[in-house]
């Protein structure tokens, strides 16, 4: 059977029946996607791990919990945001309160022109990373994994109007920060 | 005009989320507006190269995890298959090996008995040679 074709709400259903090759398909299909999130998140590439890690561990275990009309992708990443939140609890690697804090978008500490590589790809990698984490991850559970508003609103526990003002105001930042780049 | 509130708009319209009826007004501001056209410019520029920011590769450790741990489930449920044999095919097993068992001892004894007997006359045959050579001494 050629796996890759199979559509992930097949998979679930094969994996909460026990079938175990389902469970690493559904692995192999997002590893990827959960871990850049964890690490563009956190910014150290062992606490991304650590989250991504449980991640998938809490999708071989707790796959019952997944309802009808959810998709894995949504499931998978209000996981991996909780697990992003617990690493950040236990190592302490940003403060809770600048999930919130909507007065300052991005850090201003680490000047950019010091940072910034040569290539425009991590320079743009290296604003995103300078973005405080809640319009961080808004602004990348859009633009790289494609949700709508209402699927970054309930990932991130937030309501659209919301999101779209965090997506704004991160859009508006990377300007600021890239703007002698572009 | 309210350039905030323009340039909300424009992140809406990267988002495919700004309704039709206002995308003319956005367009007929951009046409008037340098800032905001400079706004929009640098936003659909950074929005672009977003799409081609490739994911990170997991690390290799991470991979081995879940192999390992796919390798206990693949052996424990290997374990389980050799521990739920049916009783007939268990009877079934256990009465292929004696009638083996019976059939290679019914055959052996029958050999046996051919080659002994087999023996025997060669013995008598010598034994006869050896009578028929004294006589003739």
């Amino acid at each position: 059977m050629n796996t890759t074709t199979v559509p992930d709400e097949e998979l679930i259903v094969q994996l909460k029946n026990g079938e175990l090759n389902a469970g690493s398909v559904l692995y192999i299909r997002h590893k990827n996607a959960v871990y850049s999130f964890c690490l563009r998140m956190l910014k150290d590439p062992a606490a991304a791990q650590d989250a991504a890690q449980e991640t998938f561990l809490k999708m071989i275990t707790k796959i019952q919990s997944i309802e009808r009309g959810v998709t894995l992708k949504s499931w998978l990443f209000s996981v991996a945001r909780n697990e992003v939140l617990m690493v950040v609890r236990r190592k302490k690697i940003i403060s809770m309160e600048q999930f919130d804090d909507e007065t300052v978008v991005f850090d201003h500490s680490t000047p950019l022109s010091i940072t910034l590589q040569t290539e425009m790809k991590e320079k743009l990698l290296t604003a995103i990373m300078q973005l405080k984490p809640a319009y961080r991850e808004a602004y990348l559970l859009r633009e790289t994994e494609g949700f709508t508003y209402e699927e970054i609103a309930t990932t991130t526990l937030t309501t659209v109007s919301a999101v779209k003002s965090k997506l704004f105001k991160a859009r508006a930042a990377l300007n600021e920060m890239l703007k002698p780049y572009l | 005009m309210d350039h905030q509130k323009i340039q909300e708009q424009i992140s809406q319209f990267m988002d495919n989320e700004l309704p039709k009826e206002l995308q003319q007004a956005l367009f007929r501001h951009l046409s008037e507006c340098e800032l905001c056209r400079e706004f929009f410019i640098d936003t659909k520029t950074i929005h672009d190269a977003v799409k081609e920011l490739a994911y990170d590769t997991v690390p290799h450790a991470m991979d081995r995890k879940f192999e390992v741990l796919g390798m206990k489930e693949t052996a424990s449920q290997f374990r389980n298959r050799t521990l739920t044999i049916s009783i007939p095919t268990a009877v079934y097993s256990i009465g292929a090996v004696i009638m083996m068992t019976l059939f290679m001892y019914v055959v052996g004894n029958i050999q046996e008995k051919y080659l002994s007997d087999q023996f025997l006359q060669s013995v008598n045959i010598s034994r006869q040679q050896q009578t028929i050579s004294f006589d003739v001494n």
